[in-house]
């Protein structure tokens, strides 16, 4: 599903914030990625989606080598590849329902569809009823589900979780913990960069350790394994 | 649209840009035209030339001079007009003061040929070779008027195009400092629509609507000043007292048609760039 092949990306400050890495992760996985800050787990995500340019190797997404992708075919690697943040990056004047429709607009879906979908997916990540209210009305735990459902609404084969429970306490945290695992459950392979040690090691994922811009650890069923 | 509102101070600045722009683009197409057909007709008068001969050439001379003259490239024919020719023309265009001429006791007019050109551009070079043949007098031509004429419109058609690229590149940098401010109101869903995957010109397009809307309205109120300006012009310059000059101004529905359409043009165009100018950054997401 996602290749990683002798990945190197060095900016132009002379920073080398990925330097060889090699990985592959099979469909349907959750992995989580950790390291401590600057060992380059967001310029990890950000070549997965094409937003940094690799200085070399060769990076493969659902098949497809994204390293020589064309500009204007970005878009269409992003729909492959759901994202979710740690802020949650809501419109603040759209309705949750119009925050999630707004997705599918973007693909040009028919309204029908759309209404027949959003409370769909409202329900998954368990926010049945909620459609009508807007962002600051709700709780940060629940903001954080309604990306998750913008980023799920055009079931990509991948999702992204940067930092998903970067702003939650830790009962909220596990509520969205939940929620991704039962789209991991449907068949979505799901990559978490965090540094929330009781969420990885109470999870039993495969865990990737970067620092230094290398892979430090990947185990199967994987630790923190930091002290911060 | 709801945009357009929200920043109304710059869209007014904006459209007011687009306006003055095409408002004196039109002021100098109108004077290029206008010149041109001024220039055009002066041409089709002008492009004669009078050379005249010599008393003392005998009727063979004459018809050698003739047949040199009509050799000569760019010349379309050559009529003689003889000493009588001349007076009789003389006494036909004075009409009423006529008799004034019944006194004289020789004819003092001299002979000449009357050489038609096929354009007025040739007259120089025609002009040059007349006057190196023998028995010609003098030579007579409006050379000097037509390169006036001809260096002015040069003169008004390259400044007016400066001026216009400046105008232009002014409104379209004004457009996009408008249409900034609405993408940056927007960044954020911008932001977001770029990690949903929407397409580029998906994000552009309302704003493109909107920067060619902002161009459309100048083209429109410049385009309705135009027409009354010119409008009153052209009647003024039927008026008694401009009845000379009248002839050559070319009427007002000619023009519009022209100034309409370059007017969309131009102005759906500033619109149309300034807005894409104003998006590029953000687009690389």
């Amino acid at each position: 599903m996602i290749e990683f092949h002798n990945v190197s990306k060095k900016y132009e400050n002379g920073v080398t914030a990925l330097n060889n890495v090699s990985v592959k992760i099979e469909k349907g996985e959750f992995v989580f990625i950790v390291g401590p800050s600057g060992a380059g787990k967001s310029t990890f995500i950000k070549a997965l989606l094409k937003e940094v340019d690799i200085t070399s190797g060769h990076v493969y997404v659902d098949e497809l080598e994204i390293t020589k992708l064309h500009r204007r075919r970005v878009p269409y690697l992003r729909r492959k590849v759901g994202v979710v943040f740690q802020d949650f990056r809501l419109l603040p004047n759209k309705t949750v329902y119009e925050n999630i429709a707004f997705a599918m607009e973007i693909l040009g879906t028919p309204h029908r569809n759309i209404r027949k979908q959003v409370p769909m997916i409202l329900a998954l990540v368990g926010l049945t009823g909620k459609g009508n209210f807007y962002p600051n009305q709700l709780s940060g735990g629940e903001q954080q589900r309604v990306s998750i459902a913008r980023s799920m609404i055009n079931n990509p084969p991948i999702l992204i979780a940067d930092e998903p429970t970067g702003n939650l306490d830790p009962d909220t945290s596990w509520e969205i913990m939940k929620v991704l695992r039962t789209i991991n459950r449907r068949g979505t392979t799901i990559l978490m960069a965090t540094h929330d040690r009781e969420i990885v090691d109470i999870m039993k994922k495969r865990v990737i350790a970067l620092e230094n811009g290398q892979i430090a650890r990947d185990d199967k069923i994987g630790v923190y394994g930091y002290d911060d | 649209m709801k945009n357009l509102w929200r920043n109304r101070l710059m869209s007014v600045a904006s459209i007011s840009s687009v306006a003055a722009t095409l408002m004196i683009l039109g002021i100098i197409f109108a004077l290029i035209i206008n010149i041109n057909a001024m220039a055009q007709s002066a041409k089709d008068q002008f492009d004669s030339i009078q050379a005249y001969l010599l008393d003392t050439l005998t009727a063979d001379e004459i018809s050698a001079l003739l047949e040199s003259v009509e050799a000569i490239d760019g010349v379309q024919s050559v009529t003689y007009e003889s000493k009588n020719d001349a007076l009789e023309r003389m006494k036909e265009s004075w009409k009423d003061n006529a008799y004034l001429l019944e006194g004289l006791e020789a004819n003092p007019l001299p002979s000449s040929l009357i050489i038609y050109l096929e354009d007025i551009y040739y007259s120089s070079s025609v002009l040059e070779q007349i006057e190196a043949l023998s028995g010609i007098e003098e030579v007579k031509s409006y050379q000097d008027i037509v390169e006036q004429l001809l260096s002015i419109t040069e003169a008004i058609r390259k400044t007016g195009i400066v001026v216009i690229f400046v105008l232009i590149a002014i409104s379209t940098f004004i457009i996009h400092n408008t249409i900034k401010l609405t993408v940056n109101s927007r960044y954020r869903e911008i932001n977001i629509m770029k990690y949903v995957g929407a397409t580029n010109w998906f994000i552009r397009w309302p704003f493109l609507t909107e920067g060619t809307l902002l161009g459309l309205i100048g083209a429109g109120i410049s385009a309705a000043f135009m027409k009354f300006a010119y409008d009153y012009v052209f009647n003024l310059m039927h008026s008694d007292f401009y009845v000379l000059v009248s002839a050559y101004v070319v009427p007002p529905e000619t023009l519009m048609k022209d100034v309409i359409f370059l007017f969309v043009v131009i102005g759906a165009g500033i619109g149309a760039l300034g807005s894409i100018w104003s998006m590029r950054k953000y687009l690389n997401v």
